[in-house]
Protein backbone atom coordinates (compact mmCIF):
# COMPACT_ATOMS: atom_id res chain seq x y z
CA UNK A 1 0.00 0.00 0.00
CA UNK A 2 2.62 2.15 0.33
CA UNK A 3 4.06 4.95 -2.66
CA UNK A 4 0.05 6.45 -2.36
CA UNK A 5 -0.04 10.20 -1.50
CA UNK A 6 -2.67 12.59 -1.81
CA UNK A 7 -2.77 16.26 -2.35
CA UNK A 8 -6.38 18.47 -1.41
CA UNK A 9 -7.52 21.85 -2.72
CA UNK A 10 -9.54 22.05 0.02
CA UNK A 11 -11.71 25.33 -1.26
CA UNK A 12 -13.92 27.84 -0.27
CA UNK A 13 -16.42 26.99 -3.06
CA UNK A 14 -15.26 23.70 -3.83
CA UNK A 15 -12.86 21.08 -3.05
CA UNK A 16 -10.50 18.64 -4.94
CA UNK A 17 -9.03 15.43 -4.31
CA UNK A 18 -5.73 14.45 -5.84
CA UNK A 19 -4.87 11.09 -5.41
CA UNK A 20 -0.81 9.27 -6.66
CA UNK A 21 -0.15 5.96 -6.68
CA UNK A 22 2.74 4.72 -8.74
CA UNK A 23 2.97 7.80 -11.04
CA UNK A 24 -0.86 7.46 -11.97
CA UNK A 25 -3.34 10.35 -10.99
CA UNK A 26 -6.68 10.00 -9.78
CA UNK A 27 -8.93 12.75 -9.37
CA UNK A 28 -11.79 12.54 -6.99
CA UNK A 29 -14.48 15.31 -7.36
CA UNK A 30 -18.25 14.54 -8.76
CA UNK A 31 -19.53 12.32 -10.94
CA UNK A 32 -18.33 14.59 -13.97
CA UNK A 33 -15.22 14.74 -13.15
CA UNK A 34 -15.19 18.33 -11.36
CA UNK A 35 -14.01 19.60 -7.83
CA UNK A 36 -16.57 18.55 -5.22
CA UNK A 37 -18.88 21.54 -3.68
CA UNK A 38 -17.61 22.22 -0.14
CA UNK A 39 -21.24 22.19 0.84
CA UNK A 40 -22.52 20.14 3.61
CA UNK A 41 -26.53 19.89 4.62
CA UNK A 42 -27.15 18.44 7.62
CA UNK A 43 -30.30 17.22 8.16
CA UNK A 44 -31.74 19.12 11.86
CA UNK A 45 -34.01 16.32 12.74
CA UNK A 46 -31.81 13.23 11.84
CA UNK A 47 -28.40 14.63 11.87
CA UNK A 48 -27.71 12.95 8.64
CA UNK A 49 -25.19 14.79 6.26
CA UNK A 50 -25.24 15.23 2.52
CA UNK A 51 -22.02 17.14 0.85
CA UNK A 52 -20.89 17.86 -2.12
CA UNK A 53 -23.24 18.39 -5.20
CA UNK A 54 -25.69 16.33 -3.80
CA UNK A 55 -26.45 19.18 -1.02
CA UNK A 56 -25.04 22.08 -3.21
CA UNK A 57 -27.68 20.98 -6.20
CA UNK A 58 -30.63 20.94 -3.71
CA UNK A 59 -29.95 23.73 -1.60
CA UNK A 60 -33.35 25.47 -2.63
CA UNK A 61 -35.32 22.17 -1.73
CA UNK A 62 -33.47 21.47 1.54
CA UNK A 63 -33.06 25.20 3.04
CA UNK A 64 -36.10 24.93 5.27
CA UNK A 65 -35.12 20.64 6.69
CA UNK A 66 -31.24 21.31 6.68
CA UNK A 67 -29.00 23.29 7.96
CA UNK A 68 -26.72 24.12 4.74
CA UNK A 69 -23.54 25.27 5.54
CA UNK A 70 -21.40 26.66 2.30
CA UNK A 71 -17.89 27.87 2.57
CA UNK A 72 -16.87 26.51 5.58
CA UNK A 73 -13.22 26.83 5.33
CA UNK A 74 -13.47 30.34 5.83
CA UNK A 75 -15.32 29.93 9.45
CA UNK A 76 -12.58 27.74 10.72
CA UNK A 77 -10.38 29.86 12.07
CA UNK A 78 -12.72 31.42 14.13
CA UNK A 79 -14.20 28.46 15.65
CA UNK A 80 -17.79 29.40 14.36
CA UNK A 81 -20.41 26.37 15.25
CA UNK A 82 -24.26 25.59 13.81
CA UNK A 83 -27.04 23.63 15.82
CA UNK A 84 -28.68 20.86 14.27
CA UNK A 85 -30.46 18.04 15.35
CA UNK A 86 -29.91 18.58 18.94
CA UNK A 87 -25.86 18.84 18.42
CA UNK A 88 -23.86 21.43 18.16
CA UNK A 89 -21.58 21.16 14.88
CA UNK A 90 -18.73 22.78 14.57
CA UNK A 91 -16.64 24.51 11.71
CA UNK A 92 -14.15 21.81 12.16
CA UNK A 93 -16.97 18.91 11.72
CA UNK A 94 -18.68 20.49 9.13
CA UNK A 95 -14.72 20.47 7.21
CA UNK A 96 -14.74 16.71 8.32
CA UNK A 97 -17.82 15.64 6.87
CA UNK A 98 -15.96 17.05 2.91
CA UNK A 99 -12.90 15.01 4.36
CA UNK A 100 -15.05 11.48 4.99
CA UNK A 101 -16.98 11.99 1.54
CA UNK A 102 -13.91 13.03 -0.29
CA UNK A 103 -11.92 9.64 1.18
CA UNK A 104 -15.28 7.45 0.74
CA UNK A 105 -15.16 8.95 -3.40
CA UNK A 106 -11.46 8.45 -3.46
CA UNK A 107 -11.86 4.55 -2.02
CA UNK A 108 -14.43 4.17 -4.40
CA UNK A 109 -12.67 5.62 -7.17
CA UNK A 110 -9.03 4.16 -6.44
CA UNK A 111 -9.91 1.03 -4.71
CA UNK A 112 -8.68 0.92 -0.99
CA UNK A 113 -6.02 3.33 0.65
CA UNK A 114 -3.84 3.54 3.72
CA UNK A 115 -5.81 3.93 6.94
CA UNK A 116 -3.53 6.75 7.54
CA UNK A 117 -2.64 8.64 3.70
CA UNK A 118 0.01 10.76 3.64
CA UNK A 119 -1.28 14.48 2.41
CA UNK A 120 -0.37 17.81 1.19
CA UNK A 121 -3.53 20.29 1.94
CA UNK A 122 -3.56 23.74 0.16
CA UNK A 123 -4.44 27.00 2.15
CA UNK A 124 -4.72 30.91 1.40
CA UNK A 125 -1.24 32.58 1.90
CA UNK A 126 -1.17 33.73 5.17
CA UNK A 127 -4.23 31.36 6.66
CA UNK A 128 -4.20 31.26 10.55
CA UNK A 129 -2.31 29.11 12.68
CA UNK A 130 -6.26 28.14 14.44
CA UNK A 131 -7.25 27.08 11.01
CA UNK A 132 -4.67 24.73 10.11
CA UNK A 133 -4.72 23.29 13.44
CA UNK A 134 -8.90 23.24 12.54
CA UNK A 135 -7.82 21.16 9.38
CA UNK A 136 -5.48 19.00 10.01
CA UNK A 137 -7.73 17.74 13.03
CA UNK A 138 -10.59 17.26 11.14
CA UNK A 139 -8.64 16.23 7.94
CA UNK A 140 -6.72 13.24 10.27
CA UNK A 141 -9.93 12.15 11.85
CA UNK A 142 -10.79 11.31 7.96
CA UNK A 143 -7.73 9.24 7.65
CA UNK A 144 -5.49 11.58 5.96
CA UNK A 145 -2.20 12.68 7.63
CA UNK A 146 -1.15 16.04 6.95
CA UNK A 147 2.32 16.21 6.02
CA UNK A 148 2.21 20.05 5.07
CA UNK A 149 0.33 23.11 3.98
CA UNK A 150 0.93 24.88 1.29
CA UNK A 151 0.08 28.27 -0.57
CA UNK A 152 -2.87 27.58 -3.16
CA UNK A 153 -1.26 29.79 -5.57
CA UNK A 154 2.17 28.65 -5.22
CA UNK A 155 1.24 24.51 -5.27
CA UNK A 156 -0.52 25.72 -8.22
CA UNK A 157 2.99 25.81 -10.38
CA UNK A 158 4.12 22.64 -9.39
CA UNK A 159 1.95 21.19 -12.25
CA UNK A 160 2.99 23.63 -14.84
CA UNK A 161 6.89 23.81 -13.95
CA UNK A 162 7.65 21.31 -16.93
CA UNK A 163 6.01 23.69 -19.40
CA UNK A 164 7.14 26.89 -17.76
CA UNK A 165 10.47 25.87 -16.26
CA UNK A 166 12.20 28.56 -18.83
CA UNK A 167 10.57 31.10 -17.15
CA UNK A 168 12.56 32.89 -14.15
CA UNK A 169 9.99 34.58 -13.05
CA UNK A 170 6.30 33.27 -12.84
CA UNK A 171 3.46 34.67 -11.27
CA UNK A 172 0.45 32.42 -10.17
CA UNK A 173 -2.90 34.25 -9.22
CA UNK A 174 -5.38 32.03 -7.79
CA UNK A 175 -8.82 33.78 -7.44
CA UNK A 176 -11.14 31.39 -5.94
CA UNK A 177 -14.25 31.52 -3.86
CA UNK A 178 -12.50 33.29 -0.58
CA UNK A 179 -9.42 34.87 -1.27
CA UNK A 180 -7.34 35.95 -4.04
CA UNK A 181 -3.89 34.64 -3.47
CA UNK A 182 -0.42 35.55 -5.41
CA UNK A 183 3.02 34.05 -5.68
CA UNK A 184 5.66 35.50 -7.59
CA UNK A 185 8.16 32.16 -7.85
CA UNK A 186 11.67 31.96 -8.74
CA UNK A 187 12.41 28.76 -10.41
CA UNK A 188 15.89 27.15 -10.60
CA UNK A 189 16.60 23.90 -11.64
CA UNK A 190 14.68 21.90 -9.46
CA UNK A 191 14.22 24.50 -6.77
CA UNK A 192 10.57 26.81 -6.52
CA UNK A 193 11.46 29.78 -4.44
CA UNK A 194 8.82 32.13 -3.26
CA UNK A 195 9.42 35.83 -3.64
CA UNK A 196 6.78 36.84 -2.45
CA UNK A 197 3.13 35.80 -1.65
CA UNK A 198 0.00 38.28 -1.14
CA UNK A 199 -3.55 37.83 -0.41
CA UNK A 200 -6.57 39.54 -0.56
CA UNK A 201 -9.49 38.65 1.60
CA UNK A 202 -12.18 38.87 -1.11
CA UNK A 203 -13.22 36.22 -3.67
CA UNK A 204 -15.90 34.91 -5.40
CA UNK A 205 -18.57 34.78 -1.84
CA UNK A 206 -18.09 38.69 -1.99
CA UNK A 207 -19.06 39.34 -5.42
CA UNK A 208 -22.11 37.04 -5.24
CA UNK A 209 -22.88 39.29 -1.75
CA UNK A 210 -22.64 42.41 -4.07
CA UNK A 211 -25.11 40.72 -6.56
CA UNK A 212 -26.78 39.33 -4.23
CA UNK A 213 -27.51 43.13 -2.27
CA UNK A 214 -27.73 44.70 -5.74
CA UNK A 215 -30.86 42.30 -6.16
CA UNK A 216 -32.76 43.09 -2.68
CA UNK A 217 -32.30 46.79 -3.35
CA UNK A 218 -34.23 46.13 -7.02
CA UNK A 219 -36.56 44.34 -4.80
CA UNK A 220 -36.77 47.42 -2.01
CA UNK A 221 -35.84 44.78 0.18
CA UNK A 222 -33.49 45.12 3.11
CA UNK A 223 -30.64 42.93 2.72
CA UNK A 224 -29.78 42.78 6.34
CA UNK A 225 -33.02 42.15 7.44
CA UNK A 226 -33.46 38.79 5.49
CA UNK A 227 -33.26 35.51 7.76
CA UNK A 228 -29.91 33.84 7.54
CA UNK A 229 -31.47 31.32 5.32
CA UNK A 230 -32.83 33.47 2.94
CA UNK A 231 -29.91 35.30 2.38
CA UNK A 232 -27.90 32.04 1.97
CA UNK A 233 -30.99 31.53 -0.79
CA UNK A 234 -30.42 34.62 -2.53
CA UNK A 235 -26.45 34.31 -2.36
CA UNK A 236 -26.58 30.63 -4.09
CA UNK A 237 -29.25 32.64 -6.73
CA UNK A 238 -26.64 35.31 -6.98
CA UNK A 239 -23.72 32.73 -7.48
CA UNK A 240 -25.32 31.13 -10.18
CA UNK A 241 -26.33 33.83 -12.36
CA UNK A 242 -22.52 34.68 -12.12
CA UNK A 243 -21.34 31.87 -13.67
CA UNK A 244 -24.31 32.16 -16.25
CA UNK A 245 -23.07 35.02 -17.13
CA UNK A 246 -19.15 33.69 -18.20
CA UNK A 247 -21.23 32.02 -21.18
CA UNK A 248 -23.96 34.41 -21.73
CA UNK A 249 -24.64 38.25 -22.38
CA UNK A 250 -27.34 37.92 -19.53
CA UNK A 251 -28.82 36.24 -17.41
CA UNK A 252 -32.05 35.56 -15.55
CA UNK A 253 -32.32 35.93 -11.64
CA UNK A 254 -35.36 34.48 -10.47
CA UNK A 255 -36.07 33.60 -6.95
CA UNK A 256 -39.42 33.16 -4.21
CA UNK A 257 -38.80 34.96 -0.58
CA UNK A 258 -41.91 33.46 1.34
CA UNK A 259 -44.75 34.99 -0.61
CA UNK A 260 -42.44 37.37 -2.69
CA UNK A 261 -41.59 36.25 -6.09
CA UNK A 262 -38.81 38.10 -7.76
CA UNK A 263 -37.23 37.91 -11.78
CA UNK A 264 -34.28 40.48 -12.88
CA UNK A 265 -32.30 40.11 -15.92
CA UNK A 266 -28.57 40.88 -14.99
CA UNK A 267 -25.90 41.69 -17.83
CA UNK A 268 -22.53 40.96 -18.07
CA UNK A 269 -22.54 44.94 -18.39
CA UNK A 270 -23.95 45.36 -14.98
CA UNK A 271 -21.90 42.54 -13.01
CA UNK A 272 -18.93 44.58 -14.53
CA UNK A 273 -19.62 47.93 -13.27
CA UNK A 274 -20.88 45.99 -9.96
CA UNK A 275 -17.64 44.15 -9.61
CA UNK A 276 -15.23 47.02 -11.10
CA UNK A 277 -13.62 48.25 -7.52
CA UNK A 278 -13.14 44.49 -6.75
CA UNK A 279 -11.37 43.87 -9.94
CA UNK A 280 -9.58 47.03 -9.36
CA UNK A 281 -8.39 45.68 -5.93
CA UNK A 282 -6.95 42.31 -7.83
CA UNK A 283 -5.06 43.97 -9.98
CA UNK A 284 -3.59 46.08 -7.52
CA UNK A 285 -2.52 42.98 -5.10
CA UNK A 286 -0.66 41.66 -7.95
CA UNK A 287 1.26 44.59 -8.58
CA UNK A 288 2.25 44.73 -4.81
CA UNK A 289 3.32 41.28 -5.10
CA UNK A 290 5.50 41.79 -8.04
CA UNK A 291 6.89 44.78 -5.76
CA UNK A 292 7.67 43.27 -3.00
CA UNK A 293 9.36 40.39 -4.77
CA UNK A 294 11.61 43.63 -5.59
CA UNK A 295 11.34 42.85 -9.68
CA UNK A 296 9.67 44.84 -12.09
CA UNK A 297 6.63 43.43 -14.15
CA UNK A 298 8.76 42.82 -17.05
CA UNK A 299 11.03 40.23 -15.87
CA UNK A 300 8.23 37.98 -15.11
CA UNK A 301 7.96 35.59 -17.77
CA UNK A 302 4.32 34.57 -17.26
CA UNK A 303 1.78 35.15 -15.54
CA UNK A 304 -1.16 32.48 -14.70
CA UNK A 305 -4.24 33.31 -13.68
CA UNK A 306 -6.77 30.37 -12.03
CA UNK A 307 -9.46 29.82 -9.82
CA UNK A 308 -13.36 30.29 -10.06
CA UNK A 309 -13.24 33.76 -10.13
CA UNK A 310 -10.74 34.24 -12.59
CA UNK A 311 -13.17 33.79 -15.50
CA UNK A 312 -15.32 36.97 -14.67
CA UNK A 313 -15.28 38.61 -18.31
CA UNK A 314 -14.67 42.08 -16.78
CA UNK A 315 -11.22 40.84 -14.91
CA UNK A 316 -9.79 38.61 -17.88
CA UNK A 317 -10.67 42.31 -20.13
CA UNK A 318 -8.97 44.40 -17.14
CA UNK A 319 -6.14 41.91 -17.32
CA UNK A 320 -5.78 42.14 -20.17
CA UNK A 321 -5.32 45.87 -21.07
CA UNK A 322 -3.36 46.41 -18.42
CA UNK A 323 0.62 47.34 -19.51
CA UNK A 324 1.86 45.28 -16.24
CA UNK A 325 0.64 41.82 -17.98
CA UNK A 326 2.28 43.05 -21.22
CA UNK A 327 0.94 40.18 -22.62
CA UNK A 328 2.57 37.37 -20.63
CA UNK A 329 -0.68 36.67 -19.28
CA UNK A 330 -2.26 33.21 -19.66
CA UNK A 331 -5.81 31.75 -18.59
CA UNK A 332 -5.67 27.66 -18.54
CA UNK A 333 -8.81 26.11 -20.07
CA UNK A 334 -8.74 23.41 -17.26
CA UNK A 335 -7.14 24.76 -14.08
CA UNK A 336 -9.84 23.15 -11.77
CA UNK A 337 -7.19 20.40 -10.72
CA UNK A 338 -3.72 22.30 -10.71
CA UNK A 339 -3.75 23.38 -6.86
CA UNK A 340 -4.63 19.56 -5.77
CA UNK A 341 -2.41 18.21 -8.53
CA UNK A 342 0.99 20.53 -7.17
CA UNK A 343 -0.08 19.47 -3.55
CA UNK A 344 0.09 15.59 -4.58
CA UNK A 345 3.27 16.02 -6.34
CA UNK A 346 4.62 18.13 -3.27
CA UNK A 347 2.71 14.40 -1.19
CA UNK A 348 4.67 12.25 -3.26
CA UNK A 349 7.81 14.17 -4.02
CA UNK A 350 8.75 15.87 -0.27
CA UNK A 351 10.79 18.86 -0.59
CA UNK A 352 12.46 20.26 1.90
CA UNK A 353 11.00 23.70 3.03
CA UNK A 354 13.51 26.24 3.95
CA UNK A 355 13.27 30.17 4.67
CA UNK A 356 13.33 32.52 2.32
CA UNK A 357 13.31 35.35 5.05
CA UNK A 358 14.88 35.71 7.91
CA UNK A 359 13.14 35.63 11.49
CA UNK A 360 15.00 37.11 14.72
CA UNK A 361 14.99 39.25 17.65
CA UNK A 362 16.24 42.82 17.96
CA UNK A 363 18.85 43.14 20.56
CA UNK A 364 19.60 46.41 22.78
CA UNK A 365 22.47 47.67 20.98
CA UNK A 366 20.20 47.97 17.47
CA UNK A 367 21.75 44.39 16.11
CA UNK A 368 19.40 42.20 15.09
CA UNK A 369 19.95 38.14 16.34
CA UNK A 370 19.29 35.90 13.48
CA UNK A 371 17.11 32.65 14.68
CA UNK A 372 16.47 31.54 11.37
CA UNK A 373 18.20 32.85 8.11
CA UNK A 374 17.29 32.59 4.41
CA UNK A 375 18.04 28.84 3.72
CA UNK A 376 17.67 27.15 6.72
CA UNK A 377 15.51 24.91 6.91
CA UNK A 378 12.36 25.58 9.37
CA UNK A 379 10.88 22.39 9.94
CA UNK A 380 11.52 20.69 13.94
CA UNK A 381 13.60 23.93 14.71
CA UNK A 382 13.81 24.19 18.24
CA UNK A 383 16.75 26.93 19.59
CA UNK A 384 16.82 28.66 23.26
CA UNK A 385 18.40 31.51 23.38
CA UNK A 386 19.64 32.99 26.82
CA UNK A 387 19.37 36.88 27.09
CA UNK A 388 19.75 39.08 30.65
CA UNK A 389 18.10 42.71 30.85
CA UNK A 390 20.69 45.29 30.50
CA UNK A 391 18.33 48.13 32.54
CA UNK A 392 16.39 48.20 35.87
CA UNK A 393 12.94 47.65 34.76
CA UNK A 394 9.80 45.48 35.28
CA UNK A 395 9.84 43.88 32.09
CA UNK A 396 12.18 42.62 29.47
CA UNK A 397 10.88 44.19 25.60
CA UNK A 398 12.20 41.84 23.73
CA UNK A 399 10.80 42.72 19.66
CA UNK A 400 10.94 39.58 17.40
CA UNK A 401 10.09 40.02 13.54
CA UNK A 402 11.15 39.30 9.99
CA UNK A 403 14.52 40.63 7.77
CA UNK A 404 14.47 39.56 4.01
CA UNK A 405 16.69 37.86 1.93
CA UNK A 406 19.30 39.76 0.67
CA UNK A 407 19.70 39.07 -3.62
CA UNK A 408 23.41 39.69 -3.71
CA UNK A 409 24.39 37.50 -1.00
CA UNK A 410 25.33 40.31 1.45
CA UNK A 411 24.80 39.83 4.49
CA UNK A 412 21.77 42.11 6.00
CA UNK A 413 22.68 41.35 10.06
CA UNK A 414 23.23 44.04 11.76
CA UNK A 415 21.28 46.60 9.83
CA UNK A 416 17.83 46.93 12.10
CA UNK A 417 16.95 49.01 9.48
CA UNK A 418 15.96 45.90 7.36
CA UNK A 419 14.31 44.47 10.44
CA UNK A 420 10.14 44.49 10.28
CA UNK A 421 9.22 43.90 13.70
CA UNK A 422 5.96 41.62 14.16
CA UNK A 423 5.58 41.43 17.67
CA UNK A 424 7.46 42.52 20.85
CA UNK A 425 7.70 40.20 23.40
CA UNK A 426 6.73 41.31 27.09
CA UNK A 427 8.52 39.15 29.62
CA UNK A 428 8.25 40.20 33.57
CA UNK A 429 11.37 40.20 35.35
CA UNK A 430 13.01 41.23 38.74
CA UNK A 431 15.06 43.97 37.98
CA UNK A 432 18.51 44.36 36.94
CA UNK A 433 20.47 41.16 38.72
CA UNK A 434 21.80 37.43 37.04
CA UNK A 435 18.35 36.71 35.91
CA UNK A 436 18.46 34.39 32.68
CA UNK A 437 16.02 34.84 30.43
CA UNK A 438 15.21 31.88 28.42
CA UNK A 439 13.75 32.53 24.56
CA UNK A 440 12.45 29.54 22.74
CA UNK A 441 11.71 29.15 19.05
CA UNK A 442 9.81 26.20 18.06
CA UNK A 443 8.11 25.67 14.81
CA UNK A 444 5.23 22.87 14.95
CA UNK A 445 4.07 20.80 12.05
CA UNK A 446 1.54 23.59 10.84
CA UNK A 447 4.57 26.27 10.41
CA UNK A 448 3.81 28.46 13.41
CA UNK A 449 6.63 29.64 15.47
CA UNK A 450 5.89 29.39 18.86
CA UNK A 451 7.88 31.71 20.78
CA UNK A 452 7.97 31.14 24.36
CA UNK A 453 10.13 33.50 26.51
CA UNK A 454 10.45 33.83 30.37
CA UNK A 455 13.01 34.44 33.51
CA UNK A 456 14.46 31.34 34.83
CA UNK A 457 14.07 32.59 38.31
CA UNK A 458 10.50 33.92 38.22
CA UNK A 459 9.23 30.88 36.25
CA UNK A 460 6.63 33.08 34.84
CA UNK A 461 5.70 32.77 30.92
CA UNK A 462 5.33 34.77 27.92
CA UNK A 463 3.71 32.81 24.97
CA UNK A 464 3.21 34.12 21.21
CA UNK A 465 2.79 32.06 18.60
CA UNK A 466 3.72 33.29 15.11
CA UNK A 467 1.86 31.72 12.22
CA UNK A 468 5.25 32.54 10.14
CA UNK A 469 3.24 34.21 7.49
CA UNK A 470 5.41 36.95 6.58
CA UNK A 471 8.05 34.38 5.72
CA UNK A 472 8.13 32.67 2.77
CA UNK A 473 9.59 28.92 1.29
CA UNK A 474 11.48 27.62 -1.04
CA UNK A 475 10.76 24.29 -1.96
CA UNK A 476 13.40 21.77 -3.57
CA UNK A 477 12.51 18.87 -4.98
CA UNK A 478 15.15 16.31 -5.00
CA UNK A 479 16.78 15.51 -8.06
CA UNK B 1 8.65 63.97 0.53
CA UNK B 2 5.76 61.47 0.52
CA UNK B 3 8.24 58.69 1.94
CA UNK B 4 9.29 61.69 4.92
CA UNK B 5 5.40 62.24 5.79
CA UNK B 6 5.27 58.88 6.23
CA UNK B 7 7.84 57.93 8.43
CA UNK B 8 7.57 56.55 12.00
CA UNK B 9 8.68 59.08 14.54
CA UNK B 10 8.81 55.85 17.05
CA UNK B 11 11.68 53.74 17.40
CA UNK B 12 11.89 50.16 18.62
CA UNK B 13 13.77 49.60 21.67
CA UNK B 14 14.92 46.30 22.82
CA UNK B 15 16.06 45.95 26.61
CA UNK B 16 17.89 42.23 26.46
CA UNK B 17 21.01 41.43 24.83
CA UNK B 18 22.76 37.73 24.32
CA UNK B 19 24.00 36.81 27.80
CA UNK B 20 26.92 35.12 28.05
CA UNK B 21 27.86 33.21 31.90
CA UNK B 22 27.74 36.20 33.74
CA UNK B 23 26.41 40.22 33.42
CA UNK B 24 30.36 41.31 33.95
CA UNK B 25 31.58 39.56 31.45
CA UNK B 26 31.91 41.63 27.74
CA UNK B 27 30.13 42.25 25.72
CA UNK B 28 26.82 42.52 27.90
CA UNK B 29 28.36 44.74 30.51
CA UNK B 30 29.05 47.68 27.78
CA UNK B 31 25.46 46.95 27.06
CA UNK B 32 23.89 48.08 30.13
CA UNK B 33 22.26 51.08 30.30
CA UNK B 34 20.37 53.61 33.59
CA UNK B 35 22.10 54.44 36.71
CA UNK B 36 20.86 51.87 38.93
CA UNK B 37 22.18 48.99 36.44
CA UNK B 38 25.46 50.40 35.99
CA UNK B 39 25.77 51.42 39.64
CA UNK B 40 24.76 47.16 40.74
CA UNK B 41 27.11 45.90 37.95
CA UNK B 42 30.15 48.15 39.27
CA UNK B 43 29.28 46.81 43.16
CA UNK B 44 29.14 43.37 41.88
CA UNK B 45 32.53 44.18 40.62
CA UNK B 46 34.41 46.59 43.08
CA UNK B 47 31.80 46.21 46.44
CA UNK B 48 30.44 49.46 47.95
CA UNK B 49 32.27 52.36 46.67
CA UNK B 50 31.63 56.28 46.84
CA UNK B 51 29.90 57.51 44.02
CA UNK B 52 31.98 60.41 43.75
CA UNK B 53 34.77 57.87 43.22
CA UNK B 54 33.37 56.13 40.39
CA UNK B 55 35.68 57.87 37.60
CA UNK B 56 38.39 56.07 39.42
CA UNK B 57 37.27 52.89 39.84
CA UNK B 58 35.70 52.04 36.80
CA UNK B 59 37.36 54.04 34.16
CA UNK B 60 38.38 51.31 31.49
CA UNK B 61 36.14 48.63 32.46
CA UNK B 62 33.11 50.45 31.56
CA UNK B 63 32.55 52.77 29.28
CA UNK B 64 32.09 56.82 29.05
CA UNK B 65 29.16 56.68 28.22
CA UNK B 66 28.21 54.62 31.26
CA UNK B 67 30.41 56.50 33.35
CA UNK B 68 28.12 59.66 31.94
CA UNK B 69 25.17 58.18 32.70
CA UNK B 70 26.44 57.23 36.47
CA UNK B 71 26.70 60.70 36.49
CA UNK B 72 23.20 61.89 35.87
CA UNK B 73 20.71 62.22 38.66
CA UNK B 74 23.71 62.65 41.19
CA UNK B 75 23.19 66.00 43.43
CA UNK B 76 25.46 69.13 42.83
CA UNK B 77 27.06 69.98 46.22
CA UNK B 78 26.72 73.65 46.18
CA UNK B 79 22.96 73.79 44.85
CA UNK B 80 21.77 70.38 45.84
CA UNK B 81 20.17 70.38 42.50
CA UNK B 82 21.02 67.54 39.48
CA UNK B 83 22.78 69.49 37.23
CA UNK B 84 23.25 66.56 34.91
CA UNK B 85 21.04 64.54 31.96
CA UNK B 86 19.97 64.34 29.22
CA UNK B 87 19.40 67.11 26.76
CA UNK B 88 16.81 67.98 23.75
CA UNK B 89 19.66 66.74 21.54
CA UNK B 90 20.23 63.44 23.26
CA UNK B 91 23.10 64.83 24.86
CA UNK B 92 24.09 64.31 28.31
CA UNK B 93 25.30 67.76 29.80
CA UNK B 94 25.57 70.52 32.49
CA UNK B 95 22.85 72.63 32.29
CA UNK B 96 22.58 74.12 35.85
CA UNK B 97 21.88 78.10 35.65
CA UNK B 98 24.00 78.74 38.58
CA UNK B 99 27.68 79.52 37.68
CA UNK B 100 28.89 77.43 41.08
CA UNK B 101 27.69 74.72 40.12
CA UNK B 102 30.05 72.08 39.49
CA UNK B 103 29.52 69.03 36.85
CA UNK B 104 28.26 65.98 38.94
CA UNK B 105 29.85 67.42 42.10
CA UNK B 106 33.36 66.66 42.51
CA UNK B 107 33.55 64.21 39.16
CA UNK B 108 35.34 66.33 37.00
CA UNK B 109 35.70 64.68 33.72
CA UNK B 110 36.63 67.05 30.96
CA UNK B 111 33.48 66.95 28.25
CA UNK B 112 30.55 68.82 28.61
CA UNK B 113 28.45 66.44 26.59
CA UNK B 114 28.35 62.96 25.48
CA UNK B 115 25.88 62.07 22.31
CA UNK B 116 23.00 59.48 23.43
CA UNK B 117 22.88 56.33 21.27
Amino acid sequence: MSGVAAGIDFGTTRSALTIRRAGSVVHVGTGDGQPMPSVVAVNRLTGECQVGEEAANRMEQLRDTHLIVRSVKSHLAEGAHWEASNKLWTAQDIAGCIFDALRERAENQAGPLPESLPTVVTTPVGYSAAGRRALRAAASAAGFSIEAFVPESTAALFPLQGRLHAHRFVVVVDWGGGTLDVSVVEQERRSLIERATQCLSTGGDAIDAIVAEWTMNKLGRDWSALSAADQDYILCVAERAKRQLSAAPETRLAFTIGSEHGTFVLTRQQLASLVAPRVEDAIHVVRSAIHLAGISPDQIGRFVFIGGSARLRSFRQAVQTDETFAGQEEFPNEPDWFVADGAALLAETRGRYLAAEGAGMLLSDGSVHSLIQPGDEVENLDRTIRVGLIEDAATAQIPVGRFPASRDGESWIGHPERFHMVHCLTVPTMGFSDEVIGVRFRMSPDLTLHIQAGSHQRGEQSDWEWSFQPLALMYKLPD
Amino acid sequence: MEEDLQRSNIRIYSNVFLLPTSILDEPFRFQVRGRVAIRALLVRKFGGFHDADIANWARGWVNDWQLKEMRTDLRCVHCRRIPEGVDFVGNISFRCWDRRCNPAGSIHSGAQSVRTR
